[in-house]
């Protein structure tokens, strides 16, 4: 049962809701500042070669212009200190189109805008490596050794004895995180001490690679990130932009703020790679796996290697004695690919999930059956029992809730007007992990009232972080959630994760919950009592009269979890009507049931695995960047080619939660949704067009086209 | 309506003197006829609840009310404003009283990251006021100009079928 006076587990609203719908949330480019100068990027033109010239006499003369920094003025960087894709302005190479190849910086905006474009640069062009669909067909080896070719059993070879066999290649395209907040950042420098006002989903990592490419110590950088408007994976690494606003704060002498135009987003933070990936099944005609291949080719940039995990769903999600999980990739004139929500996951999990659909298919079985049938046992890619699976549970929930049993299983057969009706399903998955954390916790005692501040370098990117810390920390210490500050996003606070990976919440609760027993130990030792009942440390303070009181913890995941395999597992159902006539896909109906642990706040985790959800139906329905092959630029570079879901796109979605209980993989038993929230999602959407319509698009996104 | 001739004299002139009401307090701003509202709200009156997402006019993040309508603050030219009433995020409630859509947007989860959330509020505000929309869908449509990337569509929407169904108050 649970503890109806406990705030864990109750879907409070956001605290910082508050300053959210009054505009008092203060994001990078909020910050003032004395004095302050505008910079303004300006990009290469072509994909690969060296600058020649850069003639800035115009611009220089520009009214307002106060220095043009280019890579035959700027301080030296180091280009290894952990900044992602380059550009970094220390030498004429070029190496992807829109690589930033100088700063304008002016008294204003605009007159930094206008004095770029008096900018004009000559290259010498080198021929570009662009056609990702010719340069697949020779791809390389990847570098990164979790990435070699991972074989069990007879691999793809027992293939040849299966009695019912799937092949078939899936394609994702480029995509882009698009936060709604473009990159941005106002830096300040007073001698040397740097404060960075930039959105960072690691705090202490922004800070580290800003030290570091700077050539100065961490502790001379301060990045300040309360809030963040969205980072999607594309504000955890940091990118060049990042940096140059320092370098042209230090070089010009005064604060400056530079903020990515919504266009120069799609070539300066990273994006989600394109993805070529051949499945193969063999199965019985039963319906047990025998053998399954997940092969991906994927691209990175010429001089630094990122590739997307494709193959991690295909690793753990079904019993099958012989597999081949393999990569290879195609180094192209392109900017470094980066992690983007449910990285791997959710490309990987469109491949496998529509594949299981095909085999279903042929087979003429219920693909929920199917995937119930070869449920593993223990996680067959290291041979770990699970701390808990959820999968089966997420299916049999799911199938009852959405009404699975209406579903009609031959295609084309659910017809109303003009629409097909299809209904689908597909499964995902995403490692459970705690990273190191450390939080401090000051309470005071003012007027018989304790307040405590809760001190720890996590950030809230929306998730809900703020929220959810303060419901720990009301419950580890006896206080309404009214009477606990949470202080985050701020480097100099106690290091702490990212909000990466699904990592966030339990590792930033977990420290917050080790420091509450901390203290209330602490506060039990000072007071010399013996109690019948363990008090909180809020009635300690009361009858000790103690005035101030702090301690820290560093917080690490339990040496146990390292036995166990710990995964968050859903079961995503898609409800699609697709005109027969315009070929349009609409997603009616979204179900998606999540195993994810222990479940902090109801509210704010519905609507993070929503929003896991929508994404989804962008990356099944909409989102596609194409690349021009005559330059090497983006052909789509704005919300007018791109299309992201808007209001009218988004049908009736659902979120529940298992009621699972796994402490293994940390103390408090959250598992993270952040990244499940996507994965299978796509997959889902183009196995119900499938049961609509009969057509399998293995392409995403399925556009009309696709269709007719 | 102001003289094309007028304009062009304050062209002339180098800054422009643009008188505005925000917020129900009256604004002068001396800016160069380039500058946006979204940036002259932002950047010369330290009003930063408005936010830019593209500053092309695809995300709506810079919505704002002026003279009863909801705009597109970064397809707006400060001076095309002169004398124009406008209401940014900062000024949708009444004091400590927050507007019923901002209650909304709170009861419904209808953000998570919030850098949106001032142009959703404002256009529902302006939505409500157009009168047009009354089915969900058509409230859907309406409001497709605002992009949210967190996915919080549904909150929003079912926020302001809340606040349609509240019906008149202000």
């Amino acid at each position: 049962m649970e503890d109806s006076n406990k705030s864990i587990g109750k879907g409070i609203n956001r605290i910082d809701g508050i300053l959210k719908i009054t505009g008092k949330a203060t994001y990078a480019t909020d910050y003032p500042a004395k004095n302050m100068a505008y910079a303004v990027l300006f990009k290469s033109t072509i994909a690969a070669g060296k600058i020649k010239s850069i003639e800035s006499t115009e611009a220089q003369k520009y009214p307002g212009v106060i220095k043009i920094i280019t890579h035959e003025n700027i301080l030296p960087l180091n280009t290894k200190g952990g900044l992602r894709g380059g550009a970094l302005l220390q030498s004429p190479e070029v190496t992807f189109h829109g690589q930033h190849i100088g700063i304008v910086v002016a008294e204003t905006f605009e007159q930094a805008t206008a004095a770029a474009h008096l900018i004009t640069v000559e290259y010498n062009q080198k021929e570009e490596k662009i056609d990702f669909d010719n340069l697949a067909k020779t791809p390389e080896m990847p570098k990164g050794k979790e990435l070699a070719d991972l074989v069990r059993g007879a691999g793809k070879s027992a293939l040849a004895d299966a009695e019912v066999k799937i092949e078939a290649s899936y394609e994702t395209p480029i995509e882009h995180h698009h936060p709604m907040e473009p990159h941005a950042t106002v830096a300040v420098w007073e001698g040397d001490q740097l404060t960075l006002y930039n959105g960072s989903q690691i705090i202490n990592g922004a800070q580290t690679a800003a030290a570091a490419t700077l050539n100065i110590k961490p502790e001379q950088v301060r990045i300040i990130s309360p809030f963040i408007g969205g980072g999607f994976g594309s504000k955890g690494g940091q990118w060049a932009n990042l940096v140059l606003t320092a370098v042209a704060a230090k070089m010009v002498g005064r604060p400056v703020k530079l903020a990515l135009t919504r266009q120069q987003m799609f070539n300066s933070v990273g994006l989600r790679q394109r993805n070529i990936q051949q499945l193969s099944i063999g199965a019985t005609k039963e319906g047990k796996l025998l053998t399954l291949a997940h092969e991906t080719i994927s691209h990175t940039a010429v001089d630094s290697e990122y590739i997307e995990p494709c193959g991690d769903c295909t690793k753990v999600m079904y019993e099958v004695p012989n597999s081949l999980i393999s990569y290879r990739v195609v180094p192209m004139n392109l900017i470094l690919p980066t992690y983007t929500r449910g990285p791997g996951k959710s490309t990987g999990s469109f491949a496998l999930e529509s594949a299981m659909d095909e085999l279903a298919y042929t087979l003429k079985m219920d693909p929920i059956e199917l995937r119930i049938k070869n449920e593993p046992a223990k996680d067959t890619s290291n041979g770990k029992p699970w701390s808990s699976r959820t999968t089966v549970k997420c299916l049999q929930e799911g199938a009852k809730a959405f009404g699975w049993a209406k579903r009609k299983p031959e295609p084309g057969t659910n017809k109303i007007g003009d629409d097909l009706i299809g209904y689908g399903v597909a499964c995902g998955t995403y490692p459970a992990r705690q990273r190191d954390s450390s939080a401090v916790i000051k309470l005071s005692l003012k007027n018989k009232v304790v307040y405590a501040t809760i001190e720890i370098a996590a950030s809230d990117l929306g998730t809900g972080t703020n929220t959810i810390l303060a419901q720990t920390a009301a419950d580890g210490l006896g206080l309404p959630v009214k009477q606990i500050n949470v202080k985050l996003g701020d480097s100099d606070l106690p290091p702490a994760a990212g909000s990466v990976g699904s990592v966030g919440a339990s590792s930033f609760a977990n420290a917050v919950n080790d420091a509450c027993i901390k203290i209330t130990d602490e506060l039990l030792a000072k007071s010399g009592k013996q109690f019948f009942v363990r008090p909180t440390a809020a009635q300690l303070m009361i009858s000790e009269y103690i005035a101030d009181f702090q301690t820290r913890s560093d917080s690490k995941a339990p040496a146990e979890a390292e036995k166990y395999s710990a995964h968050s597992f859903n079961a995503n159902f898609a409800e699609v009507r697709v005109n027969s006539v315009t070929g349009m896909v609409k997603v009616t109906r979204f179900l998606a049931v999540t195993g994810a642990g222990k479940i902090l706040n109801p509210k704010t985790a519905r609507s993070q695995i929503i929003g896991g959800i929508v994404w989804g139906i962008g990356m099944a329905l909409t989102e596609e960047s194409i690349i021009d092959p005559r330059y090497g630029n983006f052909a789509t570079r704005s919300f007018a080619d791109y299309h992201v879901p808007t209001n009218l796109d988004i049908g009736d979605l659902d979120a529940m939660f298992i009621n699972e209980k796994d402490f293994i993989p940390n103390k408090m038993g959250v598992k993270g949704i952040g990244e499940v929230g996507i994965v299978g999602v796509a997959a889902a959407v183009a196995n119900a067009v499938f049961n609509a319509t009969g057509k399998r698009v293995r392409s995403l996104p399925i556009t009309p086209d696709k269709l007719l | 309506m102001r003289s094309e001739t007028q304009n062009l004299n304050h062209l002339k002139q180098g800054d422009c003197t643009v008188n505005l009401t925000v917020n129900g307090e009256q604004k002068i701003l001396q800016v160069q006829p380039w500058v946006s509202l979204l940036d002259g709200l932002r950047d010369h009156l330290n009003l930063t609840g408005t936010k830019k997402g593209c500053d092309h006019g695809q995300c709506g993040a810079c919505t704002i009310i002026c003279d009863d309508k909801r705009i597109l603050s970064c397809l707006t030219l400060a001076v095309m404003k002169n004398g124009s009433e406008i209401t940014t995020v900062e000024g949708i409630a009444h004091g400590n009283e927050l507007h019923p859509i901002q209650q909304a947007f709170i009861d419904h989860d209808a953000f998570q990251c919030g850098y949106c959330t001032p142009g959703q509020l404002c256009s529902a505000i302006g939505l409500i006021k157009e009168g047009k929309a009354q089915t969900r869908e058509e409230v859907k449509e309406l409001m497709s100009g605002n992009l949210c990337r967190c996915g919080a569509n549904i909150g929003i929407i079912d926020a302001i079928m809340e606040v349609k169904a509240g019906g008149g108050h202000e």
